[in-house]
């Protein structure tokens, strides 16, 4: 049972609080809400996990060259669709019902297929497939569980913001799965924010910081932005001869005068926000460069991650924080790659086999490095590591080397406590089109994760917060031990 | 599907072929149009027209292609369209992927051979989406504020109660920070009266402090960035983009319109071609330089000039038709073809000669030739070079008022050295070069180097008259001899001085050297010399010549979107100032009021700011006004209560704006404020951009240091401070960082230090009280006179003052 600090529950419920006694006061709340309490930190029933590494490739990966191979697109490379047996797959219902779209018909089936632009190999016991792109992920094929049947309903990259809302872009932000755990688990640490954001956060195109926002939930359970950077891990620290003390002292004055701001506008969400993150600074200022310094771990680690080669060494330190994050009891960590202040490096429209094997190149050895790491320090017991991308890419070919955004089938997958190892569930058709069998919206994922982390994501839902049935998804119970 | 609110859905149902019965006339819009729609208008519709055939609307089936009509009434046997389906046509089977179900061609047959009937009131679905429509006003009873009495309709609509009104101590801290990004001196809160209300608003509109907020505010939108590169290499935007900010700051407190705003902007260089106050204007396209390739430097500017003031995504359709919006990859090209010709040059400041040490960048059309190709698939490297694009703008949007005309520069500003300002300068540097030089061989260099550059000055000016003065020919070549004569008299001087150096050696190290130098400099004597016995048709030029005309194409383009016609320019702007006075946007997508993006809370309202704006004459202190003096603008921001709490159950994110949003101050106003209590702020106005890092030294307003990207104030970063590249709307965090930056930056302590330093009381009860009054504007309240009075038994004054500046009141517009 992780065992949570009373202090940081004592501000952290105050929004919900505050909010909901208003409410009450004037019978505002139904009868089902009355029975709401704001979440205590606990989890709701016994959970596999303690804590989730969600691990994001900004763009949209392609499926078909990671861990859904599709030997038919090989030997129809160049056909167009309805010329193979698999016309049926172009003219599925699925391929207008699948998207959310406002103009019907303009969003185009790439028609010409194309091969995979490299081979498959299948590793370990389970004989999980999974690309030459991805030979290290490969290696830690009999930890991992893939899921191939993932789909979406945004076809351009609005779908960023969705994978981690569960709302289409068009219906604006919701509360992210990161601020969800945020809200729904207490602190392990106080001294760490307990949700994490490592890497260049999505482009303002794309969701911006709304990727890791907690919205209607209030400011204080958004991502905490991290650099990774031992020389400059926070831009402003106390000064040298600073009394830690004093600046206690100083601390408190600020919370109780801010306190007393809460108590006067209950309305203002921002104010209980800010008195967290104050609580948080004092803390987090002494915590967090240590965290920080990567140079404590051997070399044989730094290695592992590969930190000694330039193309894997920023995103190899990224999982190297984030696992240092993590084992001092950060809640989530949330890492993004290959954020680029557009759609994402991932979004190879031109020439994919230009594009993706130097991305795969930068995070195929650090992930798998995180996945063996947590394995050795028992650490994978009861943390959950995700993978994912918004999309996959389309089987058929855009101009004469790319593909296009694919949200109609594509995979994600998920290693850790609870979760079944070297096992593929889901299919896609038999050109990675439609997501066929065991289909699963992203909510899916979000709810394996929060079903893991011992939380129900119905008693989490916030009075005068309408949440829909597809917001709440289904554990993938496939997957799970 | 799973998502609940399936658009896609709806639109599919509408999509189903209703089934004809035999008996019944086939119906066009039931029974036709979407035959048309869904196999069709991908290539004969709103976005692409091939043939020059539409076939979107009854109207435009029934007017044909570029080759005559494709339905004749009655007769489905003569019309072209039955056979292009039946593939028995000229243009050969149609769709060209394979025919349609049998019975759907029948159908169309029949619904010809009924007469081709179509429905008389067809409206285009894709000029309808509400922000292409053009804006109306509602009318509005008199007496009653148009704001307060359109937000009224939709809070009666939605049952909520607005927020009563706040009190004057809030209002006056509110209308402060709001308008100028200071809080209200003491002395001006206390002078504050609420039926004074409106003069303070007047009062602040004209406070120069105004200019640099809002100036501040558009420049995000307008993306404002100081050079940058690596190193000292510049690679992105301009040296000396700070004049366009200036400009900025300056146009807003002048009230310039905002139509003539857009103008400067995009063509100041054509519509005042001789006023540098103007053409600074056009740093904003400037800022948009990329060194290494022009492609994504005209990307940037058609991709943010869309954004920025029409709202729509043009960068969607660089690669392929818009996905959601009426524009075609065509259109896109069009849209670059109007920059197509433009570049970037430095003017020298005046009295500067050097224009890289202090200048004015700016654009001017180089090349009236350049071509613009369309590129396949967005790929540079495939240009359709058989059909080079004309300029032209997205027709859905506004189909007409854009028709350019090229534009004759004068001749001062193709040829600077006919501005009386630079020759002044020119002949003021040669000048001071012959008082530097006193010494010979020097002196002599120098005064004939005046003469010089004194006929070159002569020389343009004859040569670049209009006509050419008759002595031109004659002027060139004296000042072709001058030129010569100072060149060979440079030499000399070079060598005379190398010979008298080597006497100074006298021997051992660095004669053998200068022997050396001293015979590479004679053959250049010699050289000089005889140069000047063989002169040369023309001189090296002062200072480089542009084109003497400008296409005409950026003021065209400016003036379809600063047009009343244009549905969108107001709409966007209104938008952008509503949601910097309010909290929020009326419109979400502040960059994007297509079809992707999400529709207006306030219809009504935004229409009729939008027209209202417009016949104003786009007088922004006016809007300004217009919403500051609304009810709506001075209501509350913490409302509670019963009533409130019925709101909060009809609409709990405040769409509605049934009370003020509480709003954080923004990066560069929280650390203004900092200074601005502490006494500490220099109120310098514009100038070249101050170091980044110097933030904590040199104490002006945040908006006039380096602002690019990896060269902007960590101050700034931790308060969301804008992105360099893009920023149509701030985030809005609450971060740790925040309070690190606020108590533990050097900038917190020095202002805390000052603040406690002029502070007159010595009492704790009446220090506390001194405190709150400097930095929030109003007494503290006893719980708060309690707590920080204790705090001050153990601490400085200095620590309290510090500990408010966390204070979430000095942090918030409320």
């Amino acid at each position: 049972m992780p065992h949570f600090h009373r202090r940081d529950f004592l501000s952290s419920g105050l929004a919900g609080i505050a909010l909901a006694s208003l409410l009450h006061r004037d019978g505002l709340l139904r009868a089902d809400d009355e029975k709401w309490t704001p979440p205590d930190g606990q989890p709701h029933f016994k959970p596999k996990v303690k804590r989730v590494i969600w691990l994001f490739m900004v763009g949209g990966t392609s499926h078909v060259e990671a861990f859904d191979p599709k030997p038919e697109l090989n030997k129809y490379d160049g056909k167009t669709i309805d010329s193979t047996p698999h016309k049926a797959v172009a003219e599925s219902p699925l391929v207008k019902k699948n998207l959310r779209e406002f103009v019907p018909g303009l969003h185009k089936v790439q028609p010409k297929l194309m091969k995979m632009q490299t081979g498959f190999k299948k590793y370990g016991k389970s004989g999980l497939a999974v690309s030459d792109w991805w030979p290290h992920v490969g290696g830690i094929a009999d930890d991992i569980a893939v899921v191939r049947s993932m789909w979406t309903t945004d076809n351009d990259h609005g779908a960023q913001l969705q994978f981690h809302t569960g709302r289409h872009a068009l219906e604006g932000p919701f509360p992210t799965i990161g601020s969800w755990v945020r809200y729904g688990l207490g602190s392990l640490n106080d001294d760490l924010p307990s949700f994490v954001v490592l890497g260049k956060p999505l482009a303002d195109c794309c969701g911006g910081t709304f990727g890791h926002g907690g919205n209607y939930l209030g400011p204080e359970y958004s991502g905490v932005p991290l650099l990774v950077d031992a020389k400059n891990p926070l831009p402003f620290l106390p000064g040298k001869g600073q009394s830690t003390g004093k600046q206690r002292e100083q601390f408190d004055l600020i919370r109780m005068l801010n306190e007393h701001v809460a108590e006067r506008t209950p309305d203002d969400p921002a104010v209980r926000a800010k008195i967290q993150s104050y609580e948080l600074a004092f803390r987090m200022q002494a915590a967090v460069p240590e965290v920080m310094k990567l140079d404590a771990e051997p070399e044989d680690t730094r290695k592992l991650y590969g930190l000694d080669q330039p193309e894997t060494k920023e995103f190899g330190q990224m999982c190297l924080a984030a696992r240092r994050l993590s084992e001092k009891g950060v809640r989530f960590v949330q890492v993004f790659h290959g954020s680029n202040g557009g759609a994402g490096a991932w979004d190879s429209h031109a020439d994919i086999l230009k594009n993706h094997p130097p991305l795969c190149k930068q995070v195929d050895q650090p992930i798998a490095a995180l996945v063996k790491d947590l394995k050795q320090r028992n650490l994978l017991d009861d943390t959950l590591v995700v993978w994912g991308s918004e999309f996959g890419r389309t089987p058929g070919a855009e101009g004469s080397a790319g593909r296009d955004h694919h949200p109609y089938g594509f995979s994600v997958w998920l290693a850790g406590g609870g979760v079944k190892k070297g096992v593929v569930h889901g299919a896609t058709d038999e050109l990675g089109f439609h997501a066929v069998e065991d289909r699963h919206y992203v909510t899916d994922l979000h709810a394996t994760v929060l079903h893991l982390l011992g939380l129900d994501p119905r008693k989490l839902a916030v009075p005068g917060r309408k949440r829909l049935e597809v917001d709440y998804g289904k554990p993938m119970s496939a997957v799970l031990l | 599907m799973r998502i609940s609110i399936s658009c896609g859905l709806v639109a599919l149902a509408c999509l189903c072929v209703g089934s004809a019965s035999a008996a019944d006339p086939v119906d066009f819009t039931k029974h036709i149009r979407p035959i048309l729609e869904k196999n069709c208008v991908s290539c004969h519709g709103a976005t692409k027209q091939k043939a020059g055939l539409k076939l979107d609307l009854g109207k435009r089936v029934l007017k044909g292609s570029l080759n005559g009509p494709v339905v004749v009434a009655k007769k489905s046997g003569e019309s072209k369209l039955v056979h292009a389906l039946n593939g028995t046509g000229e243009a050969g089977q149609m769709p060209p992927d394979g025919p349609l179900p049998d019975a759907e061609i029948k159908l169309i047959a029949r619904w010809i051979d009924e007469g081709a009937v179509i429905p008389a009131d067809e409206v285009d679905p894709s000029s309808q989406h509400w922000a292409f429509v053009p804006p109306k006003k509602a009318a509005v009873p008199a007496g009653v504020h148009p704001i307060d009495h359109l937000m009224a309709a939709e809070w009666a609509k939605r049952n909520v109660t607005p927020a009563p009104e706040a009190d004057a101590a809030t209002l006056v801290r509110r209308l402060h920070l709001d308008l100028t990004g200071l809080p209200p001196t003491p002395e001006q809160v206390d002078r504050f009266r609420i039926d004074e209300y409106e003069k303070r608003v007047d009062e602040l509109l004209a406070s120069p402090a105004y200019g640099e907020r809002w100036g501040r505010h558009l420049l995000d939108v307008w993306r404002y960035s100081d050079w940058y590169g690596f190193g000292g290499e510049l690679r992105n935007s301009q040296k000396h983009i700070w004049n366009w900010r200036d400009w900025v700051v300056e146009s807003l407190n002048a009230n310039k319109p905002y139509n003539r705003m857009i103008r400067e902007m995009l063509a100041g260089d054509e519509i005042a071609p001789a006023d540098p106050a103007v053409v600074r204007a056009t740093g904003y396209l400037a800022r948009s330089y990329y060194k290494f390739n022009r492609n994504v430097w005209l990307d940037d500017v058609v991709e943010h000039t869309g954004k920025a003031f029409l709202g729509i995504t043009l960068n969607c359709c660089r690669c392929h038709d818009h996905m959601y919006d009426p524009i075609s990859q065509e259109e896109y090209f069009r849209f670059r073809a109007i920059f197509e010709p433009h570049q970037i040059r430095l003017d020298p400041a005046a009295a500067e000669i050097d224009p890289e040490k202090r200048g004015v960048c700016r654009v001017y059309d180089a090349d009236a030739k350049a071509a613009t190709y369309l590129f396949e698939r967005g790929n540079e490297k495939q240009p359709k070079k058989d059909k080079p694009l004309p300029p032209g703008v997205p027709m859905a949007i506004a189909p007409s008022g854009f028709a350019p005309k090229e534009i004759a520069l004068p001749s001062a500003v193709a040829h600077p050295t006919l501005r009386e300002a630079v020759q002044k300068a020119q002949i003021e540097y040669a000048a001071a070069q012959i008082k530097q030089f006193k010494a010979e061989p020097r002196n002599k260099v120098a005064v004939v180097q005046l003469q010089a550059v004194k006929a070159k000055l002569a020389a343009d000016a004859a040569r670049y008259a209009k006509p050419p003065h008759p002595r031109a020919a004659e002027l060139i070549r004296h000042a072709v001899a001058l030129h010569l004569e100072t060149m060979a008299l440079a030499a000399e001087a070079d060598l005379a001085e190398a010979e008298e150096a080597l006497k100074a050696l006298k021997d051992g190290k660095g004669v053998e050297a200068q022997k050396k130098k001293i015979a590479d400099l004679k053959p250049k004597v010699n050289a000089a010399r005889k140069a000047c016995e063989t002169p040369p048709a023309d001189y090296p030029p002062l200072m480089p010549s542009y084109p003497e005309a400008s296409t005409g194409r950026r003021t065209a383009l400016a003036g379809w979107i600063a047009s009343k016609d244009n549905p969108l320019t107001a709409r966007v702007f209104v938008n952008h100032m509503w949601m910097r006075h309010f909290g929020q946007p009326l419109v979400p997508s502040v960059f994007d009021f297509g079809k992707n993006g999400r529709p207006p809370s306030h219809p009504a309202l935004l229409d009729w700011l939008a027209v209202e704006f417009v016949q104003s004459g786009w007088d922004v202190k006016k809007l300004h006004r217009l919403m500051l003096t609304s009810r709506a603008y001075r209501m509350r921001s913490s409302f509670i209560g019963p009533e409130a709490n019925a709101n909060r159950k009809a609409d709990p994110d405040n769409l509605l704006v049934w009370k003020m949003n509480p709003r954080p101050l923004e990066a560069e106003a929280i650390r203004d404020s900092l200074l601005s209590v502490s006494g500490l702020l220099d109120p310098t106005a514009g100038g070249p951009e101050l170091d980044h890092t110097d933030d904590a030294a040199k104490l002006r307003r945040s908006l006039y240091y380096r602002h690019a990207p990896e060269k902007q104030m960590p101050f700034l970063t931790a308060f969301d401070g804008p992105s360099p590249t893009e920023c149509y709307r701030r985030a809005t965090t609450v971060v740790p960082q925040q309070a690190m930056a606020l108590v533990n930056s050097k900038l917190s302590a020095r202002a805390a230090d000052a603040v406690a330093k002029g502070l007159t009381a010595n009492e704790p009860g009446e220090v506390v009280a001194e405190v709150f009054r400097k930095l929030l504007g109003r007494p503290p309240t006893e719980i708060e006179a309690k707590l920080c009075a204790e705090y001050l038994m153990n601490n400085p004054p200095a620590a309290l003052v510090q500990a408010i500046f966390n204070h979430a009141d000095f942090t918030t517009i409320r």
